[in-house]
């Protein structure tokens, strides 16, 4: 069924982002989607649920993106978003310390309630306001590789590392689709019956609604 | 003459200050370089023309060229205004014909559908005695996934059956898709009430409490319950009326892909209000949650926690992409609305 397609296959990838009420998550990712800051002309209507198309050599690449509600009382409703995501992007504010200890919160929980098969993202946002920073970049690097996440400097204001945040994402995320469809394949004897816990998805399938952003 | 083509519209602009052979070239030599730019031949080479037959000229012959061009262009004005007019009148029927189509299109598809759900109450006519065993199986059933596997595969079998029946050989694929939901509502309407209250009165007591619990909660609440921090740019379009009659409704869906249906339009809905205050910035999650949990509590539809239950173990395997999303949007927030506390 996988091998069907001409030229790769398919990948849909979930991402799911996190981060504290004030530390620009939604203008990152509409700076990502649509490529803007603040404008008066922003088509989308909403920024909660995004899909965005890649192409990675030749593998084509759908990330849809949750944005989830990030004040701290809708915390425990965290388990209802992340169920079954690929990738969590986690954001926090370099010029707010407390920002990245939820940030940490929420590795923890990430990594106790879906093990080592989501791909961490810890991004450090605003950095054109270098200037306040609080977080020291040492730091938050240090604890990034501790937990086995990347850390990315970016700022949606001048459209600094967002790109690169998504991309090494996007293929962390195939790398990781690809090893668990191998195991899958290798202690099954054929990967065909296990369709459903893997994320690869057949071209003829059409999952996806072309909706959320017109 | 080429003077009298488009170009001459600039040309009329200029006519009214002085005018001599050197400006008249330079003109031209402006329109030859754009010509040349754009790599329009046979424009460059009139052009080209143009510009040697005004250099013979002398100033009095040129001043006697304009004039004539000037009142030629005041000859065609009307015209041309006249022309103006018939295309504003044209456009104006052009959209009003479009909107008829669409009003067409759209009784077209209600036609459509119509037709389409007779032909499943035909077909399914066919299968009374299948169901009747189905339903008698369904309700011997105590097992939640037991009960999906029966649904499911009784409507595998249905729509096998379909292939070879004769009224929908001639049937589009769009067509086939809609009858195939037409069969999913007409078998789900037959065992709702189990289906959805698969305990019985313990599942009916137990969304009576949880209905109780919204009724105290909507009795006080107000955009800026200390649980949801409504920010005050949106409390002009509170109480979201529109958002609540829409989530009001999920109780007359039969299907868990229509309730999920009423679901989306709901969370749009809402998408829409709020961005309508918010002329800067797009809503996202952290301003939609809140006025999420608000609609439902002051719209408090019964039955809720069972309906959750339901599309849980009728349509999770389906869920899938943005209908996905906006679900786990709506459980959270019936899973947060049982946190919350009552204040005066």
């Amino acid at each position: 069924m996988a091998g069907q397609s001409v030229g790769g296959r398919n990948y849909n990838f979930k991402c799911v982002l996190l981060g504290e009420g004030c530390v620009g998550k939604t203008s990152l990712v509409l700076r990502y989607v649509e490529n803007k800051f603040n404008d008066k002309h922003i088509t989308t209507l909403q920024a909660s649920f995004l899909n965005k198309k890649l192409n990675i050599g030749g593998k084509r690449v759908n990330i849809s993106i949750w944005d989830t509600a990030g004040q701290e009382r809708f915390h425990a409703l965290g388990p209802i978003y992340y169920r079954d995501s690929n990738g969590a992007i986690l954001v926090y504010d370099i010029t707010d310390e407390d920002s990245f200890q939820k940030v940490k919160n929420w590795v923890k929980e990430l990594r106790r309630m879906l093990g080592q098969d989501v791909c961490l993202c810890i991004v450090g946002n605003k950095v054109d306001l270098e200037k306040d920073r609080h977080v020291t970049v040492a730091e938050a690097e240090e604890y990034a590789a501790s937990v086995g996440a990347r850390h990315f400097h970016t700022s949606a204001k001048l459209n600094r590392g967002i790109e690169e945040l998504f991309l090494d994402l996007s293929k962390n995320m195939i790398t990781k689709a690809d090893d668990n469809t191998s195991k899958k394949s290798s202690s099954l004897g054929s990967g065909a019956g296990s369709r459903r816990s893997v994320i690869v998805v057949d071209d003829e399938q059409p999952t996806q609604k072309s909706g959320g952003c017109c | 003459m080429v003077l009298s083509n488009s170009d001459f519209q600039i040309l009329g602009n200029r006519h009214k200050s002085n005018f001599d052979n050197d400006d008249l070239v330079d003109l031209l030599r402006a329109l030859l370089a754009e010509a040349i730019n754009l790599q329009n031949k046979g424009h460059v080479a009139q052009l080209h023309e143009v510009i040697r037959c005004v250099k013979l000229f002398d100033s009095n012959g040129i001043t006697r060229i304009i004039q004539s061009l000037n009142e030629e262009h005041k000859n065609r004005s009307t015209y041309i205004s006249y022309l103006i007019r018939c295309r504003q009148g044209l456009q104006s029927s052009l959209s009003h014909l479009q909107r008829l189509l669409s009003r067409t299109e759209r009784d077209r598809e209600i036609g459509t559908r119509h037709l389409i759900n007779s032909c499943t109450r035909l077909f399914l006519e066919k299968y009374e005695t299948q169901i009747m065993k189905f339903h008698t199986e369904f309700q011997r059933l105590t097992l939640a996934d037991e009960k999906t596997d029966l649904v499911n595969s009784f409507l595998e079998f249905i729509y096998r059956e379909m292939e070879q029946e004769p009224i929908w050989a001639a049937a589009t694929e769009c067509q086939l898709e809609d009858a195939c939901l037409a069969i999913e509502r007409s078998v789900m309407s037959r065992i709702y009430t189990q289906a959805l209250f698969p305990n019985g009165d313990g599942d009916i007591s137990r969304d009576q409490v949880y209905h109780q619990h919204i009724r105290k909660l909507s009795e006080n609440i107000k955009p800026s319950h200390p649980d949801l921090c409504i920010p005050s740019k949106y409390h002009f379009e509170c109480p979201w009326p529109a958002a609540q009659r829409e989530i009001f409704l999920i109780n007359a869906y039969k299907t868990p892909k229509d309730k999920l249906g009423c679901i989306l339009r709901c969370s749009t809905t809402i998408m829409n209000l709020l961005s309508m205050s918010n002329e800067k910035s797009v809503p996202a999650a952290d301003d939609f949650m809140p006025v999420l949990i608000y609609v439902i509590i002051r719209a408090n539809p019964p039955c809720l926690l069972s309906t959750l239950q339901y599309i849980q173990s009728f349509y999770d395997d389906r869920l899938a992409g943005e209908e996905s999303y906006w679900w786990s949007q709506f459980s959270s927030a019936i899973e947060f609305i049982k946190t919350m506390e009552y204040c005066d």
